[in-house]
């Protein structure tokens, strides 16, 4: 079945405002650079070494993805078709590294192995052979803290394929080997590429940890500008290069996943048979609690350490002083994901009826644009436009929208595509409305794909700091912007700590439940 | 529903978090450079002395003046604290800020004060080299910025990024007094012989401590920071530039400016007294470890070796004339002044 796709009055009604805002701040920064002259922009261009830097960061963000995967991928297969010991504990836990933001990782591992951290002094040397404030360093955090996205991607897809294509192979007489090259690899391409491309774009446009690592990328030169100097035009100018190149990356990336697509079976007929690891097994389980340990275990203790040091009366008197950033925090995170996920929800429901996919294909623009990016358009945007919303909390939930929407929109496309129209025309040919109808069978069948959406969501707002720290309105910082000043004015110490932990342990507690739902079975599209 | 109750509550406890902020009258939104911390106490005493609330945004020099000039129209802030004169000045000339000669500003030195009154410094701070007792012997220490390119320091120097305006203040000192040319080749100089840029000025002061470099290109009150932080840091400070060819050491400031067509423009006027006052000026010296500008306040940290105004050779640049310089710098070095 074709249907003509086209505009709707609705669909307008959901699109015209949020693609307002992904392409206001864009339009307003190409704007802003184009005030550069020429010749000014190449002769700083030339003194940044802006071709050596761009390729930094292309060197920084490959390293980023080979690492996340060389971490996620064999961890997915271990723990969805092996009989590791404990492999359901595990991957429950797997995943859950995604509730510390990459820039707390790098905190945490200042402390431990910065010149004068806690190894060094442990070693009795000044400093380790390797710095951490390297390419090498910003990719080995970046990785560590961005794994989970391979990781849950992949292992959704190997407990979706039909064991029975492996099966077929084994039958004809393929070894292991082979089967896992020619059937099962092929199988996951698609979801590989999927979580690499993540993290290969969160490397690409990082700002936290590169610059606590010193590491010089585009984001940090702009924040530079940005934070030192008066001028508009050499960051607005730098921005836009650096949208121009994440697009050209996605673009690029779609065309390659065009090409390969494979209809997945959604609920195989039976779980595939678990390989059994033999001796292998523990070594398996050394990797896996290794990794555990680097990217979760050894970061809270870290964290639970510093924040020991401080007496308890003064951390708790402290932490009372920052409970309206914590409140700030999570107001505008729930606001941003509850108005994420009803746009995406509209969208979603109307290209199902026809609406031109053009309109989500805009707004998921906004997934490709840097937070330091973002913010800086969208401040001399809205202050253009709307200076009803400059200035206040709501542009903060204005920049969580343009950010996430995307991951919003595709967990409610993963949700809607289960259903089959037909459910809901049945309910309609009972005489139900179509809002009634959609209330009363549609969206109870969605639910956990929608709770799953908004949750993550959520948890990227309330650890959103890039663009955050550019927009917020006087007197209204968030608790990643809280730990920031810290971090930056007097280092990684106790109170730095203590507000990172708090922020960890809010994003791990709706996290973790989420996880425990996917482990059920009940909510399996994130 | 359960998400509906959610958000309804996460909507309330915003709205009760926020409502305060945004009906209190007796307000003062300050945009401050400063160091969060270090300011703190004096604002406290002013919110307790007056009943005036303080609503802080604590960011970098740049990033407020971008955003007072963005919002012209309709102010959102009302006193700017920049951590040089220079910002504040290059905002005086844009218009952007509203002058106001407060009576307690007559005690402050006339170079120390925007002739119409648009900005006035309230402390001092002074570019000194900070050094590691145990990697540079006392003999061996520079006497000059301009010692800094000898091989003997190289890979063993290191300076915050123009994220830290102080840092461009600073060759904008130099420019003054050397000319653009030969600040040129200084900073050449300096890069070829490893110069480290550092994120900002904590990192410069910690990582000489811990004897990661010999040398910090910083300001005073760093030193004294890092000495209250562990007073066993192997940290020494020294004024370059002090023999009778050398430029001297410039003094930069810690201004305020009233932002034109503020809302609240008596609680700001009320806070930039207060900052000047006995008290207010006191809080702020000791708090932020700076130098008094005004006679009669004792200089934290003279017993460590820091000097007050007029103990050291000054290096004879206003802070009109590196208001001046700052941009030519900021195109000039900008670039190589990124970690």
């Amino acid at each position: 079945m074709t249907v003509r796709r086209r505009w709707s009055p609705a669909g307008l009604a959901l699109a015209a405002p949020t693609a307002f805002f992904v392409i206001g701040p864009l339009g307003f920064l190409v704007w802003m650079g184009l005030a550069q002259e020429r010749a000014d922009f190449l002769e700083r261009a030339r003194d940044l070494d802006l071709l050596m830097v761009v390729g930094q960061v292309a060197l920084l963000a490959t390293l980023t993805t080979v690492w996340a995967c060389a971490l996620g991928v064999p961890l997915a297969w271990l723990t969805v078709r092996t009989d590791l010991p404990a492999r359901r504990l595990l991957h429950w836990l797997a995943p859950l590294p995604l509730a510390i933001p990459p820039y707390i990782g790098a905190l945490v591992y200042q402390i431990l192995l910065a010149p004068g951290g806690m190894a060094p002094r442990l070693l009795g040397t000044g400093s380790l052979p390797v710095s951490l404030y390297s390419v090498a360093g910003a990719a080995w955090i970046l990785g560590l803290f961005t794994y989970p996205y391979p990781y849950l991607l992949v292992s959704g897809a190997l407990e979706r394929t039909n064991p029975a294509l492996e099966e077929a192979a084994r039958g004809v007489g393929l070894s292991p080997r082979h089967v896992l090259t020619r059937v099962t690899l092929p199988l996951l391409r698609p979801s590989l590429l999927a979580g690499a491309l993540i993290v290969f774009l969160y490397g690409w446009a990082d700002f936290g940890v590169v610059s606590l690592l010193r590491v010089r990328t585009l984001t940090t030169i702009i924040y530079e500008y940005v934070q030192g100097t008066l001028d508009w035009a050499l960051p607005a100018a730098l921005s836009v290069l650096l949208t121009a190149i994440t697009i050209l990356v996605l673009l690029l990336q779609l065309r390659a996943l065009g090409r390969a697509r494979y209809t997945q079976i959604v609920g195989a007929a039976k779980p595939a048979p678990r390989i059994a690891l033999g001796a292998w097994r523990w070594l398996a389980f050394a990797y896996a609690w290794g990794v555990l340990t680097l990217t979760l275990l050894l970061p809270l203790g870290v964290l639970g350490y510093q924040v020991s040091r401080l007496p308890a009366s003064d951390m708790g008197a402290f932490l009372l002083t920052q409970w309206p950033y914590f409140v700030n925090s999570l107001w505008t995170a729930v606001a941003g994901a509850s108005l994420a996920l009803v746009i995406a929800l509209g969208i979603g429901w109307l290209e199902g009826r026809g609406l031109s996919r053009s309109v989500s294909g805009l707004f998921q623009v906004g997934y490709a644009i840097p937070g330091t990016v973002l913010g800086l358009g969208l401040a001399g945007f809205l202050h253009a436009t709307l200076p009803w919303i400059y200035g206040t909390p709501l542009a903060l939930i204005v920049a969580y929208l343009v950010l996430y929407i995307t991951p919003a929109y595709q967990a409610v496309k993963a949700a809607l595509a289960q259903l089959h129209p037909s459910i809901e025309e049945a309910a309609r040919s009972l005489g139900r409305g179509p809002l009634a109808a959609f209330r009363a069978v549609t969206l109870p069948l969605i639910k956990p794909g929608l709770v799953a959406g908004w949750l993550l969501v959520f948890v990227l707002s309330m650890r959103e700091l890039a663009a955050t720290l550019i927009v917020r309105p006087p007197g209204f910082d968030t608790l990643p912007v809280r730990i920031w000043i810290h971090a930056m004015d007097v280092g990684p110490e106790p109170r730095a700590a203590a507000l990172a932990l708090a922020l960890v342990l809010t994003i791990a507690l709706p996290w973790s439940l989420l996880l425990s739902r996917r482990l059920r079975g009940i909510s399996p599209s994130v | 529903m359960k998400r509906t109750a959610i958000l309804l509550l996460g909507l309330g406890l915003g709205l009760s978090a926020a409502l305060p902020t945004w009906a209190s009258a007796s307000e003062v939104v300050v945009y401050s450079a400063r160091k969060e911390e270090l300011i703190r106490p004096a604002l406290d005493a002013f919110q307790k002395a007056t009943g005036i609330k303080v609503t802080l945004l604590s960011a970098k020099a740049g990033d407020l003046a971008r955003r007072i000039e963005m919002e012209k129209s309709d102010p959102k802030g009302d006193v700017f604290l920049g951590t040089t004169a220079g910002i504040a000045e290059l905002l005086r000339r844009k218009g952007l800020l509203a002058p106001y000669f407060s009576a307690a500003a007559q005690e402050v030195p006339e170079e120390f004060r925007a002739p119409d009154g648009g900005w006035v410094a309230l402390t001092g701070r002074v570019r000194v080299l900070i050094y590691n007792r145990t990697l540079a012997a006392e003999r061996d220490l520079p006497r000059s910025y301009f010692d800094l390119t000898d091989p003997k320091w190289k890979g063993k120097v290191a300076v915050a990024s123009m994220g830290e305006r102080t840092t461009v203040s600073w060759l904008a000192a130099l420019m003054a007094l050397r000319g653009e040319e030969a600040t040129r080749q200084y900073v050449k100089g300096l890069r070829d012989n490893g110069l480290k840029v550092l994120n900002n000025n904590t990192e410069v002061r910690k990582a000489v401590a811990r004897g990661e470099y010999a040398i910090g290109i910083t300001n005073h009150y760093y030193y004294l920071l890092q000495l209250q932080e562990d007073p066993h840091s192997p940290v020494g400070i020294l004024y370059p530039d002090q023999g009778p060819d050398g430029i001297g050491t410039p003094v930069f400031s810690i201004t305020a400016g009233i932002i034109k067509g503020a809302k609240h423009p008596d609680a700001a006027r009320a806070l930039v007294d207060f900052l000047l006052g006995a008290q207010g000026n006191r809080l702020l010296v000791q708090g932020e470890f700076e130098i008094p500008l005004i006679a009669g306040i004792p200089v934290p940290g003279e017993d460590k070796g820091v000097k007050g105004l007029g103990q050291f050779k000054k290096a004879r640049v206003t802070q009109v004339q590196l208001a001046d310089l700052e941009p030519r710098v900021e195109k000039l070095f900008g670039p190589f002044l990124i970690p």
